[in-house]
């Protein structure tokens, strides 16, 4: 009898007591596996550099004396055939001559023409050291016209080695001349991240326009893509497409660039300039990047994952194919938010299972309002109901519910959703900018389908976007944040 | 013997005294750990500190004009990274900061400062009672907590090689000074520094003279209490010398641009570094022959703006400074 006693005293202290929540039902993240990490950056690396470093030891000539410089003067004067003479003659010489083209090129005191073709014979020579002292004179001549001619030099020549400062120096370039030189540079390496700021300069009326537009067309009918016009070739170049049209693979040389590059996302860098021109860079590389990219996400430096995962953030479509590379990240305490909002910014259906169970309430807060974010991004209606319970969950936190209501406005129209965020809009605390942009988005996506109140309700949101200012004040933003939520409250008042 | 027995005595007492209080009295109410996810929780039992903070240019990293507008709206996210970042114990003190996703309106938030790997807080005193569980943590109040953000424009590098780091005169001294200079009473959470014109004022001096030779003046700025460079942050910061002349009836009121300390974006290839460090004097020429008075503007944005359209203007077409900048120094040269 005192053993039955005992028995069910033991039984009942171990009953779980009602208000314990039951245990989370599996979904789909507790089926993937924990990720393994290695030091995938630096291996890389050294099995490049075996291989790279040794490349390019064919047999060159050293200089005469003078040589270099009479080259330069031959080429600055001679006639086209004569020319070509002189920079073949170039292109039998070794790196001894590059000091004294160097001295011609960097001497302000000499004839513009004179500098130019001391430039072309060091790009005619070649090698390495001589088509990077050209990619210098890209990155830091200070005179318009010598960067406007490193870029048309780079542009003679499909080697890709550079291309990652290529890159980098669009980023930096105001020059609208060197901007469609550069463009031009990068396309004959496979690369069509220029088109963009090819569009801009196009968009003028100057000689550069005229000269953009120009090379718009050559670029399409030289891409040999099967597209018609420069916006189906850039509309290529974002999408998941690129994978299958752009088979081009890079060369060991720049394979080891952007293994480098991403070696500059590591811990071991403090200083974010460098990072944020890695990540520049790395994002506007074509499919080979994606994939080369995705691979860096299994390294054991956390700041190279989760700086990886952002670069596949950036490159939108284009990672799609490599984007189950992401999910294990989930998993990841450290870099799983970014590989959430990743996920969502790429944009593949697949993914839709695991960001929904990124949400479950036992996930991390962080890892739980970044998913919401990224299902903002992906738009797919069948994760409303899990937004939606977040949304109507007072007791959740107010930036987790205004995350959810971004989705939840873009996924399926919800109109708890964008009463919320209105809220929003005017309430210090909820991220008034951010609910701005969730709103935003909404509009954007919903009036595409030919709602007439919403692309009214679109038109008048637009109108209080203001003159492009550079800087607004204080009063500005409330008083704009003020009059578009009273825009969307009387729209939601209006419409059943 | 018997001398010693009042004094047995009023330690028996004291004993059972204290054994009375320690058996009958109630102990320390144990507040019920939480799981911190934003500042607002802080705010319970830290209201002081958080309406510090809460006026701090801290809180507004994420929501403030000029960090919206140069970003576009954090389009551009390489500014996420120190706008909203992860906490820096959990990152490292000293490295680098890492961009976090949420509760981001509250950009440098008591969670980036005080928030340990585990969830509990960084503190001055240990307590197993507080609902945020502090444990004594003497690295925040190093140098090396503020390194992960300010030292990405060398802020704390730069002081490293002035003499308030020798003296042991730190962040904290200047940004984060006690209140009412005791130290009973905690730090100032306001983090004070360049939105403070005067804690500006106090870096600074202004001086001119008349040339050698007579034709002109020579205006001086010299790093006086800046325990760094003036201005330090670079990029947006700007500080400039304006002058105008006092001398007769043609001076219309406008100021004239004469030199300006800041250090460029990297796309500003022709704009020289003109950063100006502790202890140093930076000496300008000004060719004008008569009286003059000399301005130093301290201006957060890199920009002036035209009046009626907003947008940025040529410097050397400033006429009023003011809108956009806030005095620093002014001098009158007769």
């Amino acid at each position: 009898m005192k053993r039955v006693v005992l028995a069910a005293l033991a039984l009942g202290a171990c009953s779980p007591p009602e208000d314990v929540a039951p245990a989370p039902t599996p979904d789909a993240l507790d089926a993937i596996e924990a990720p393994v990490f290695e030091a995938v950056v630096n291996l890389q690396i050294a099995r490049l550099e075996a291989t790279v470093d040794r490349a390019g030891t064919e047999q060159r000539r050293a200089p005469e004396d003078g040589e270099p410089e009479a080259l330069a003067e031959w080429v600055a004067t001679a006639e086209s055939e004569m020319r070509d003479v002189a920079l073949e003659d170039a292109s039998t010489l070794n790196d001894d001559a590059l000091p004294a083209l160097r001295a011609i090129v960097e001497d302000g005191e000499l004839e513009p023409a004179l500098r130019n073709a001391a430039l072309y014979v060091t790009f005619a020579i070649g090698t390495p050291d001589a088509l990077g002292t050209v990619v210098t004179v890209l990155e830091s001549a200070p005179e318009a016209w010598r960067r406007s001619y490193a870029a048309w030099l780079l542009g003679q020549s499909d080697d890709d080695r550079f291309l990652l400062r290529m890159l980098l120096a669009m980023r930096y370039e105001k020059d609208p001349e060197t901007v469609v030189w550069l463009t031009d540079a990068l396309a004959r390496c496979g690369n069509f991240a220029g088109l963009e700021g090819l569009a801009r300069v196009a968009s003028g009326s100057d000689r550069s326009a005229e000269l953009a537009r120009g090379k718009q067309q050559e670029l399409v009918a030289r891409a040999d893509l099967g597209v018609d016009d420069i916006d189906s070739l850039r509309r290529l170049w974002t999408s998941a497409a690129a994978h299958e049209a752009l088979t081009r693979e890079p060369s060991d040389a720049l394979r080891l660039a952007a293994w480098r590059e991403l070696r500059e996302l590591s811990s071991e860098r403090f200083q974010l300039r460098g990072v944020d021109d890695a990540r520049f860079a790395l994002c506007r590389t074509g499919p080979w990047g994606a994939r080369l990219v995705a691979q860096a996400l299994a390294d054991a430096d956390p700041y190279i994952r989760l700086h990886a995962a952002q670069v596949l953030e950036r490159m939108e479509a284009r990672a799609r194919p490599v984007a189950d590379a992401l999910v294990p990240l989930l998993l990841d305490a450290r870099t799983a938010h970014a590989a959430a909002e990743a996920l969502g910014a790429i944009g593949n259906p697949a993914s839709l299972p695991f960001l929904r169970a990124a949400l479950g309430a036992h996930r991390p807060h962080e890892l739980r309002v970044a998913a919401a974010r990224g299902l903002a991004r992906l738009g797919d209606a069948a994760a409303a109901p899990d937004l939606r319970a977040i949304v109507a969950d007072e007791t959740e936190s107010l930036d987790l519910r205004l995350a959810a209501a971004g989705a939840l406005a873009v996924c399926d129209f919800d109109r708890t959703a964008v009463a919320l965020l209105v809220t929003g809009l005017e309430d210090p605390l909820g991220d008034p900018q951010d609910c701005e942009v969730a709103l935003e988005r909404w509009l954007v996506a919903s009036a595409n389908e030919e709602d007439g109140e919403l692309s009214k309700l679109l038109d008048a949101w637009n109108a209080l976007t203001g003159p492009p200012a550079l800087l607004r004040t204080r009063e500005d933003t409330l008083d704009r944040l003020t009059a578009r939520a009273e825009l969307v409250r009387a729209f939601l008042e209006k419409t059943p | 013997m018997s001398a010693l027995r009042p004094i047995l005595g009023l330690i028996v007492l004291a004993l059972a005294g204290w054994l009375m209080v320690s058996v009958f009295s109630s102990p320390p109410a144990v507040a019920e750990a939480r799981a911190f996810q934003n500042s607002r929780q802080c705010q319970e039992c830290h209201s002081q500190t958080y309406d510090e903070w809460s006026s701090s240019e801290h809180a507004t990293a994420w929501t403030g004009e000029d960090v919206r507008a140069l970003s576009n709206d954090f389009a551009n996210k390489d500014c996420i990274d120190c706008h909203a970042p992860r906490p820096v114990f959990e990152t490292g003190i000293g490295d680098r900061v890492l961009p976090r996703s949420s509760h981001r309106v509250e950009g440098v938030d008591c969670l980036t400062c005080h928030q340990l790997p585990d969830g509990r807080m960084a503190g001055t005193v240990t307590s197993e009672t507080a609902a945020c569980r502090p444990i004594e943590t003497r690295e925040l109040v190093k140098v090396e907590l503020c390194v992960s953000c300010h030292d990405q424009h060398e802020t704390v590098k730069q002081w490293r090689a002035t003499p308030f780091a020798e003296r042991g005169e730190d962040c904290l001294s200047c940004h984060m000074p006690y209140r009412e200079n005791d130290p009973t009473k905690g730090r100032d959470h306001r983090c004070l520094g360049g939105h403070d014109i005067d804690l500006v004022r106090s870096a600074v001096e202004l001086r001119g003279a008349a040339d050698a030779n007579a034709a002109g003046w020579t205006i001086e700025v010299e790093n006086t209490g800046a325990g760094h460079h003036f201005p330090t942050d670079e990029r947006s910061r700007a500080a400039d010398l304006f002058w105008r002349p006092l001398d007769d009836g043609q001076a219309d009121g406008r100021w004239f641009h004469l030199y300006r300390f800041r250090s460029p974006y990297r796309d500003e290839v022709d704009v020289p570094d003109t950063l100006l460090p502790y202890g140093e004097t930076r000496s300008v020429e000004l060719a004008h022959d008569g009286p003059v008075e000399v301005a130093l503007y301290y201006n957060l944005r890199p920009v002036y703006l035209a009046p009626d359209t907003g947008e940025a203007i040529p410097l050397d077409t400033v006429i009023d400074p003011e809108p956009d900048a806030r005095l620093v120094a002014r001098i009158e040269l007769r």
